[in-house]
């Protein structure tokens, strides 16, 4: 299209002509360039920073309660709850003779303890066998002994002097050999799941095939076309290993060691501008993640679980180009392009596993990752933020052995 | 000294040759931001913000291609950045059929420089953005449409009445000196 005179005329005035510049512009510079840079992140990355903290924290002090609520024998003051308990306590005195105090639940609370003084240590071993046999029935809580029949003990215990080595087990009437539950707990040894939910490590091993996506931005709008339009991201990979400690019975946090490497083609233009070469770039970073993985559902063999958390990125490198400015090439690594610790991503994943063997499961876990930060340097004028997504197939060991029910 | 020498200086971050870098091209930059910024000292602002970039992104310049045109660049970048903050507004200002038609022989010889970009800067945001793009920094209205994120024929319309309310000024200060 031919150009109109008039513009002519004004483009060959004003091209270079240069203005007055205020005597203070270089000072003004230079103060600008010494100001230490204040970089606050986005309003909407600290929302969701808080979001994400709140929802953990909420989360784990929620399970940590329904578990509480279900399996009471978590809150170690509901063992020390009389009702259900009978509680012995011995004072072993010289002459081997035991001072027995039993207070059994069936008496009421106005009532004194009954003291049973100068027990043979085979009766008290025989009541203390008596109480302790595994219940045979659920339903039923009922006392071994009766208040009657303690009471008839205790006091043809007190008025003799010594104990009759004859008394046999039937001095004491059974009713019903039927022991609560949480009589063992404090009459025996504690049970070894007590603290079941606590020291239970797991280990993984997982493979995930990942498909990376992102825009690359430039103020300068045809530099910001070529580079969105040189190249796109390939079927990438990772690679890792985990370990899991469950800190309650649906809450479990996980750390470990990922591999990711990223595949991008890109057409760059070559040095003598007849054509374009492509290059193969390749994005590989190590990172830790750190997240917590919360149960949503259990069936017998399967459970799905819903896992979030951060993963951060502790070392990269970069091999590969991108189309610079003026038709020239970037090199990734020389010209240091991208940050090496690219900072943090935020993870997301869904986890479905099946129990395979008593300590091993198989899971797949669809997940994505978000980049916080611009992942290139600050001396470059483009910005970018590769996010991830992808379905992790992986192996879990368990270090404990789930009990049967 | 020649530019090469002041490049590799720059890109060692020599205040010397920064220095240097400033004062061959600060009144060349400070006439583009004039241009495109109507208000003085945020065109100033505008031009401190470019040479912090130019020093920061140097080595981003690959040596193909004029130096100049790159820092340039630069410049009506960050305008354009500045002016997008605040929404470039693309005003249909009505003309007559007599201002519509634009003489090619103008008496632009008398009118100093200063001058001339004062008259653009005069005019309304959306008019100079895209006289300025198209006119002297040779955009098409295609590339215009896509930075400014417009259609190409607000881009050509926008230009023809640019070029129109330009005249009338040019021929407003001829009958003011005459």
């Amino acid at each position: 299209m031919k150009a109109h005179p008039f513009d002519e005329r004004i483009k060959k005035r004003l091209q270079g002509y240069e203005s007055e510049v205020p005597e203070d512009m270089w000072q003004r510079i230079m103060q600008e360039k010494k100001r230490p840079k204040f970089i606050l992140l986005p309003r909407r990355y600290i929302l969701l920073a808080l979001l994400l903290l709140l929802g953990t924290v909420t989360s784990v002090f929620y399970f940590k309660t329904v578990d509480q609520r279900m399996d009471p024998t978590l809150n170690t003051k509901q063992t020390q709850r009389p009702a259900k308990t009978m509680v012995i306590d011995k004072k072993a005195d010289s002459s081997n003779k035991k001072t027995l105090t039993v207070i059994p639940h069936v008496l009421n609370k106005r009532s004194k303890p009954l003291i049973a003084s100068s027990i043979h240590n085979t009766e008290l071993k025989r009541l203390m066998n008596l109480t302790s046999k595994p219940k045979q029935n659920k339903s039923a809580i009922e006392p071994v002994v009766t208040k009657t029949d303690l009471i008839n003990t205790a006091n043809s215990f007190h008025s003799d002097s010594e104990h009759d080595s004859t008394i046999t087990n039937n001095a004491l009437p059974i009713k019903k050999q039927i022991v609560p539950d949480s009589a063992d707990h404090s009459i025996t040894t504690k049970p070894e799941e007590q603290n079941d939910h606590h020291d239970k490590f797991s280990i993984e091993l997982y493979a995930a095939p990942v498909e990376a996506f992102g825009d690359m931005k430039d103020d300068d709008m045809q530099y910001q076309k070529i580079l969105r339009e040189a190249g796109s991201t390939k079927t990438s990979y990772t690679l890792g290993a985990g370990i899991t400690i469950q800190i309650t019975k649906n809450i479990s946090a996980k750390t470990g060691l990922r591999h990711l490497q990223i595949n991008e083609t890109m057409s760059i233009p070559d040095s003598f501008r007849s054509g374009n070469i492509v290059v193969k770039n390749k994005y590989k970073n190590i990172g830790i993640p750190l997240q917590f993985i919360m149960k949503i559902t259990k069936a017998e063999n399967f459970s799905a679980s819903l896992n979030t958390g951060i993963v951060l990125n502790i070392s990269s490198r970069y091999i590969g180009a991108l189309p610079a400015v003026n038709y020239g090439r970037l090199d990734l690594n020389k010209d240091i392009v991208y940050k090496k610790n690219a900072n943090v991503m935020i993870h997301f994943g869904v986890n479905l596993a099946k129990q395979l063997k008593k300590r091993t499961d198989i899971f797949a876990e669809p997940w994505l990752e978000y980049r916080v930060k611009n992942m290139v340097n600050d001396n470059y004028t483009f910005t970018r933020k590769l996010h991830n997504s992808g379905v992790s197939f992986g192996v879990r060991y368990r270090l404990y052995k789930i009990q049967a029910p | 000294m020649n530019e090469e020498e002041i490049i590799n200086g720059c890109l060692k971050k020599n205040i010397k040759y920064q220095r240097m870098l400033f004062d061959l091209y600060c009144g060349k930059l400070m006439s583009i931001c004039l241009r495109y910024i109507h208000d003085r000292p945020e065109a100033e602002d505008a031009l401190q913000e470019t040479f912090i970039k130019i020093f920061t992104a140097i080595h981003q310049y690959k040596a193909e291609g004029s130096f100049e045109g790159w820092i340039k660049r630069i410049t009506v970048n960050t305008c354009l950045k500045k002016l997008k903050k605040r929404k470039i507004t693309f005003s249909d200002l009505s003309l007559s059929e007599e201002e519509m038609n634009v003489s090619s022989s103008l008496p632009l010889d008398t009118i100093h420089e200063k001058e001339l970009i004062r008259m653009i800067s005069n005019l309304p945001q959306g008019y100079r953005t895209v006289f300025n793009l198209h006119i002297i920094e040779g955009y098409t209205h295609e590339e215009i449409a896509l930075i400014l994120n417009i259609k190409p024929v607000t881009s050509r319309s926008q230009l023809i009445k640019a070029r129109r309310l330009l005249q009338k000024q040019i021929l407003l200060s001829q009958k003011i000196i005459s």
